[in-house]
């Protein structure tokens, strides 16, 4: 009986805390005004993503901009587990408790948690920035309300874009963080293509922030001209203490996304997020209007994102020829100003 | 809604016994966890795969277990500081974690088979949940009921095994370390094999989630710990620091009460960035609600003392 009591009282006390910490703000985007002849049932969207970084951040912010110009009538959820991916399934479960129509998991745990949540009751996903939905068993028999959009980038443009700065670069060194899915795979695949392609390679993987620096020190050490990592949330979010690491050595940094060259990096062939957030907000459309996902295979990104970053060109004395820079649009100029989300 | 707390919460109860038997019972701060809840993850993906989901239950328990023998050799045996083993242990997991992936950081529960008309498909796999579904109907209930079953039978078995010999001998070890070995007790090898079972539990934590959730990502036991120690203080908070069976049974309580409130607290409209404070805050009132208790009982027998003075 006493313990009852004490958890009667525990939680009290513990909903105050919550319900004084709620009054910080909500979060639900809603649009479509409130008036009588709008009668249409809400279309109850909800994105989550499994953490914060500029990336993520960039698709979640153009499938919501997107999806409100589209003049569909949705209530938007956005959640955020804040790296913590214990509590993925409970925030998708919430979800799903709540009542949603379309869910959007960004990243892959996220996308594969809520295909373990949801198990195939109806409800559609759309995931986005997904690299291997393949191996990430998010085509099987069992996805029929599944898809989506990959980010994968393929390997001979990685090659191309390095090769179009520099000609006659010799050795490439690959970093990334050895427990990011999507990063892995970018670079095993880059490796391989090296490999085919007879081009000399060095690589590092670290398994924490507290390694890049002596990562990138080794690397330099070996003697690469180029540096490539490819959409690695975690390195993304440290690209200052990278370049400057690397830039001190004259060697440029290429990178998988735009926001890392926004970041510092040097030049990207990459996923373009906002064109990702686009094809993720109209295939959410076309559910919308009633096509099943099992009608829409996944989608890869139909344009890459070329950026070049002046003021990096600059730390590291390169000049830019007109030919080289053909095809790809200045993010950062050479006093440092960002076009970065324009 | 409940439902999937519960769900949750008995998933992660095996983790919040280890942490309980680890920190309560042999007063050893074991920071092993993080590691050994991926590493029965990760072991249990692998056997799950290969098509025998019952023994990946056992084969994730197993890991776990090993991991724990690694901790409890280098803090007995090699007088290694008993955080700085569990450091070691945990860093060291995190390289053979990726190797038992073969190499990645995710795996999801599929096998590559030939289809009839010779095609390599992708096959998801058995796990004892989908089991367990096909023959009590699909979801959360069979899914909750299995993994209670697993979390009471776990429970009993501790609950008895602390009342042994070799399981008093634990208990002794935690309390009284240099009364254990003045009374001829091997208190390295109680120690050891305490450490072992604790994470043994945590492995099995991290078999059951895999085999729930049907992938295995190298991420999943950041932050486990803190899970693992809200639990046990939650549960602590309402029953009180009494015997090891109150103890079992206050950190599985503690543990699905902990994901109840995590879940109440993603329900609620407030934005999911301040979800991490108020975990802390959680823990924190948890922590001082048998001080505030204590505080409350000396005021009341010294307000009856002043007015038996006046009198």
């Amino acid at each position: 009986m006493k313990a009852l009591k004490k958890i009667f009282l525990f939680t009290v006390v513990t909903a105050l805390v919550a319900l004084s910490l709620s009054a910080c703000g909500g979060k639900t985007a809603d649009n479509g005004a409130e008036t009588p002849e709008n009668v249409k049932p809400k279309l109850k969207i909800a994105i989550v993503q499994p953490m914060s970084h500029t990336s993520l951040d960039q698709i979640r912010d153009t499938i919501i901009s997107e999806l409100e110009a589209s003049g569909l009538n949705t209530e938007i959820e956005t959640l955020n587990a804040n790296g913590d991916t214990s509590a993925l399934a409970t925030i998708l479960q919430n979800v799903k408790s709540k009542g949603v129509d379309i869910v959007i998991p960004i990243a892959t745990p996220t996308a594969q948690s809520a295909k373990s949540v949801f198990d195939g009751d109806g409800t559609p996903i759309v995931f986005a920035a997904v690299s291997n939905p393949v191996a990430a068993g998010l085509t099987g028999e069992d996805c029929k309300d599944i898809t989506g959009v990959s980010n994968n980038i393929p390997s001979d443009e990685i090659v191309k874009l390095i090769s179009n700065f520099q000609p006659d670069y010799k050795k490439i060194g690959f970093l990334y963080t050895s427990s990011e899915t999507n990063s892995v795979a970018t670079i095993a695949a880059a490796k391989a293509y090296c490999d085919e392609n007879g081009i000399a390679y060095e690589e590092s993987s670290i398994a924490s922030l507290t390694e890049l620096q002596a990562a990138v020190n080794s690397l330099l050490s070996k003697g690469v001209d180029a540096l490539y990592t490819g959409n690695d949330n975690s390195i993304a979010s440290a690209m200052p203490t990278y370049t400057d690491a690397a830039y001190a050595k004259k060697i440029p940094v290429y990178c998988g996304a735009d926001s890392m060259v926004a970041d510092g990096g040097f030049a990207t062939i990459g996923v373009n997020y906002v064109q990702l957030g686009k094809q993720v907000a109209a295939m959410v459309e076309k559910v919308a209007a009633g096509t099943s996902p099992a009608e829409m295979p996944y989608e890869t990104l139909a344009e890459y994102a070329k950026f070049v970053n002046l003021q990096a060109a600059d730390k590291i004395g390169f000049a830019l020829t007109d030919q080289m820079l053909e095809g790809f649009s200045v993010l950062v100029e050479k006093d440092g100003t960002s076009h970065f989300g324009q | 809604m409940l439902l999937s707390a519960l769900g949750q919460g008995a998933i992660y109860a095996p983790m919040a016994l280890g942490v309980f038997i680890a920190f309560r019972i042999l007063n050893t701060p074991d920071l092993t966890i993080d590691g050994s809840f991926v590493f029965g993850m990760t072991v249990c993906a692998m056997v799950t795969v290969a098509g025998h989901p019952i023994a990946a239950v056992f084969a994730g328990t197993a890991a776990g277990m090993i991991a724990g023998l690694v901790t409890g050799i280098l803090q007995t045996t090699l007088q290694i500081n008993a955080i700085l083993s569990g450091i070691l242990t945990m860093t060291g997991l995190y390289t053979i974690n990726y190797m038992v992936l073969g190499g990645q950081a995710n795996l999801y529960l599929q096998s590559m088979q030939t289809n009839e008309t010779g095609v390599e498909v992708p096959v998801a796999s058995q796990t004892i949940y989908k089991m367990m579904a096909s023959v009590f109907g699909s979801g959360e209930i069979s899914a909750l009921v299995l993994s209670a079953i697993i979390v009471v039978v776990v429970s009993i078995i501790l609950c008895i095994f602390f009342k042994t010999r070799p399981g008093m001998a634990i208990r002794a070890t935690g309390d009284n370390e240099e009364m254990v070995r003045s009374s001829s007790i091997n208190a390295d090898r109680s120690r050891t094999f305490g450490i072992m079972l604790a994470n043994s539990l945590v492995g099995l934590s991290g078999a059951m989630l895999c085999q729930q959730q049907r992938y295995a990502d190298l991420g999943s036991g950041n932050g486990m710990l803190v899970v693992g120690l809200a639990s046990v203080i939650i549960g602590q908070a309402l029953f009180g620091k009494r015997g090891v069976t109150i103890g079992v049974v206050s950190a599985v309580v503690g543990s699905v009460i902990y994901r109840i409130i995590l879940q109440g607290a993603y329900q609620i409209d407030m934005p999911s960035y301040m979800v991490k404070l108020l975990s802390a805050l959680i823990v924190t009132i948890a922590l001082v609600m048998p001080l505030t208790k204590e505080k409350m009982n000396t005021m009341r027998i010294r307000r009856a003392g002043e007015k038996e003075a006046y009198k």
